[in-house]
């Protein structure tokens, strides 16, 4: 048995590197020993600059993790940033960072939560509530849940062979949609909320992620519709 | 023994050296909430100061805001690894706030920071005496906004910036030491940026 920390940095090695979107990858990694993390939770990823410079980002979990000893992250190429552009453009299969976790035990869900929940996600944002989707199919549980997810195009769709065409997630377009799209368009607000609310058998307990903008939108159209800030979970990632 | 990542320069030019390890200067401000953000209206705002004091009290937004005002000019480091530079806070300092409660008791060896939200904090007293900390009210003259944690946030600079604790409601001085909602969900108990004090090192078995 090997005993770590959460605290203790592991080199990971890129082992699988998948196109989600023109700006969105998913890297699997593989790690020197099993991992176990809730849905929802996060990890630190780590590079190291030849003069020792170092930054550090938080990444959420693909999924929830047994045992494996691999750990998929999905990280959007952000404009000008430090760490996204090098792991999403610069990593080759092969090639080492550093990662540590998991962290975040409050942004979680686990299969003994009873309460229906509904997942908000905007853009990158959809990667913790993948997470916790996955997590949910692959339970027992008899729950409702469901997924609310807003991408700006097509194209930005991440896990597309999991979310399109599931009844259980509906998805919504900002910016343009192709002619023959099914799913809806514009931003959410609180009529799309409401009616995926209504709905429910009950007050789904909500899961909101995203960034800032995007956040604080979604809490004020779920208190607009009776949820009350006790039933809202929310992760910011900028 | 660490990865080199070639070809990664980041941005590690001179301003880090006034920055904590691991930090990033940001010019903007980024918000990290648990949750919703509330908006609490001056009307209802109250300040409760009790536990180990001389003379528990309570201020309303008015009595608040008749108080003296520090000023203090200083970075703020939050764990997710951003750090604003040069920042300036107004706010009454918990010295002065102390005094108005009679003083501590010598049973007072921590206080525990609870928000309006119901989440609370927990630091030793040590670190928020001596003009360390305010209950703040403005930042760079500004009043701070509900998603900063106005109307009034707790204010301690040298700690990682989740122990100043947004939407401040009461201040309980106490002999032991309470764990936070942060503390008890991962984060350090103390949370030193120097020391990179960012997570608990609670123990995984793999
Ligand atoms: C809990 C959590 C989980 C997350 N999970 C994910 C995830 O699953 N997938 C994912 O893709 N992301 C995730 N993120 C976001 C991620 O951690 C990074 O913030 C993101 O990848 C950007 O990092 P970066 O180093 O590329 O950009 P940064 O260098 O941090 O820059 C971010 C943005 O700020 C701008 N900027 C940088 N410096 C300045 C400056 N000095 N002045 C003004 N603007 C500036 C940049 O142009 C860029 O647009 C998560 C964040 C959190 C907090």
């Amino acid at each position: 048995m090997h005993i770590t920390t959460n605290n203790e940095w592991f080199e990971a090695t890129v082992s699988a590197i998948n196109i989600e979107s023109p700006t969105v990858k998913t890297l699997t990694f593989t790690a020197p020993y099993p991992i176990h993390n809730k849905a929802g939770q996060h990890f630190e990823l780590r590079l190291t600059a030849e003069n020792g410079y170092q930054a550090a980002r938080l990444y959420s979990a693909v999924r929830a993790g047994s045992g494996e000893k691999t750990l998929q992250l999905t990280i959007m190429d952000t404009l000008n940033g430090e760490v996204s552009p090098y792991v999403t453009e610069s990593l080759r299969i092969g090639d080492k960072v550093e990662i540590r976790g998991p962290f975040g035990n409050f942004f979680v869900w686990t299969p003994d939560e009873k309460r229906p929940v509904l997942l908000i996600g905007g853009g990158s944002g959809v990667v913790p509530m993948h997470a916790i989707f996955s997590a949910h199919q692959d339970s027992a549980s008899t729950a409702k849940m469901h997924l609310l997810y807003s991408s700006r195009t097509f194209d930005d769709i991440l896990y597309k062979d999991e979310f399109l065409d599931n009844k259980d997630v509906t998805i919504t377009l900002t910016k343009d949609a192709p002619s023959d799209w099914q799913g809806k368009s514009g931003r959410i607000n609180q009529a799309m909320v409401e009616e995926i609310v209504t709905e429910f058998p009950e007050k789904p307990l909500c899961y909101v992620c995203g960034m800032t903008k995007f956040v604080d939108a979604m809490t004020e159209a779920l208190q607009a519709n009776g949820i009350t800030p006790d039933l809202i979970k929310t992760e910011r990632f900028g | 023994m660490t990865v080199i990542n070639k070809g990664f320069v980041g941005k590690g030019g001179d301003s880090h050296k006034r920055l904590p390890p691991g930090q990033t200067e940001v010019i903007q401000w980024p918000v990290l909430t648990y949750g919703p953000t509330p908006k609490i209206d001056t009307e209802d705002w109250t300040l409760i100061i009790d536990g180990a004091v001389n003379t528990p009290l309570t201020l309303n937004w008015e009595d608040f805001n008749k108080l003296a005002k520090t000023q203090l000019t200083t970075d703020i480091h939050c764990v997710t690894r951003w750090s604003r530079l040069g920042m300036v806070w107004d706010g009454v300092s918990l010295d002065d706030l102390i005094g108005l409660a009679g003083g501590l008791t010598p049973k007072a060896k921590f206080v525990i920071a609870t928000t309006f939200e119901g989440y609370t904090t927990n630091l030793p007293v040590q670190d928020v005496l001596n003009n360390q900390a305010l209950v703040a009210t403005h930042a760079h003259n500004e009043p701070l906004s509900a998603e900063h944690g106005g109307p009034a946030r707790l204010f301690v600079p040298h700690l990682y910036f989740w122990k100043s604790a947004k939407w401040i409601h009461r201040l309980t001085f106490v002999e032991h030491d309470q764990p936070g909602f942060w503390e008890v969900n991962g984060y350090h108990n103390y949370g030193d940026p120097w020391k990179e004090e960012r997570y608990s090192d609670y123990a995984h078995y793999y």
